[in-house]
């Protein structure tokens, strides 16, 4: 996968935990979790503009697109 | 309704165990009839041994069919309703039952040959019949698996949706 998910980065940055997060955002802590290592398979529109209000970011933060070579090195 | 298969596993193999080889030789001719019709008066011990073997496929088919309906109802029984087995085990009894009705004529064919086997020549016969019955439990059959078929893909659909979050 070439998405990478910023939100451990977002979350330091902001000073945020992620109970807090999943709290906010009406999902399990475990979903987070998975989440924030990138295995989901995909993320719901309603998920990503509650995290995107609770961290006061843009979707831009949150994800990342990096090809597989980049990914490599 | 595991209890039932369960009993379905002994009572099966024992009911045609007693059907072909303890029943007195006139009662099991006219039982015989319905499914091979063959004109006989008397039918020896050891043609019956001989015709058992191939009328023990069907039996030995569906058998397996009830272990995975048993297998079906015990995972209903502890909750497991979107277990991914519960498509496999459906899978498996709808094959069973087609595969057993579409034996079903195939053993027919060889018992009556074992049946008659010892008989003069132009006595001898070989008995293909098709129960109105069997085409209902194919068409059921199928139903299943089709019904099974739908049940796997929607398993898939949910755990492709459990991993969007």
């Amino acid at each position: 996968m070439s998405i990478l998910v910023n939100l451990d980065a977002m979350l330091a940055k902001r000073k945020k935990r992620s109970r807090e997060l999943a709290e906010y955002v009406g999902i399990t802590e475990q979903n987070i979790s998975l989440l924030r290592t990138g295995r989901v398979r995909g993320i719901r529109f309603s998920t990503l503009d509650k995290i995107c209000e609770f961290l006061e970011c843009q979707p831009g933060d949150l994800l990342e697109y990096k090809s597989n070579v980049d990914l490599t090195q | 309704m595991k209890f039932l298969c369960g009993i379905a596993l002994i009572a099966l193999p024992a009911f045609t165990f007693y059907c072909w080889l303890l029943l007195d030789s006139e009662t099991f001719l006219s039982l015989l009839q319905e499914s091979i019709p063959i004109q006989t008066q008397y039918i020896g011990l050891s043609n019956r041994l001989l015709a058992l073997v191939p009328g023990l496929i069907p039996i030995a088919l569906l058998m397996r069919g009830a272990w995975h309906l048993r297998r079906l109802f015990g995972l209903f029984a502890v909750r497991a309703f979107f277990h991914e087995e519960i498509a496999q085990r459906l899978h498996g009894f709808a094959f069973m039952l087609v595969f057993s009705v579409l034996a079903k004529p195939v053993a027919g064919a060889l018992s009556s040959a074992a049946l008659t086997m010892n008989y003069p020549e132009g006595e001898r016969s070989i008995s293909v019949t098709i129960e109105s019955g069997d085409l209902t439990t194919l068409f059921i059959g199928v139903i299943f698996l089709i019904i099974a078929w739908v049940l796997r893909e929607a398993h898939q659909l949910s755990k492709e949706n459990a991993e969007i979050v």
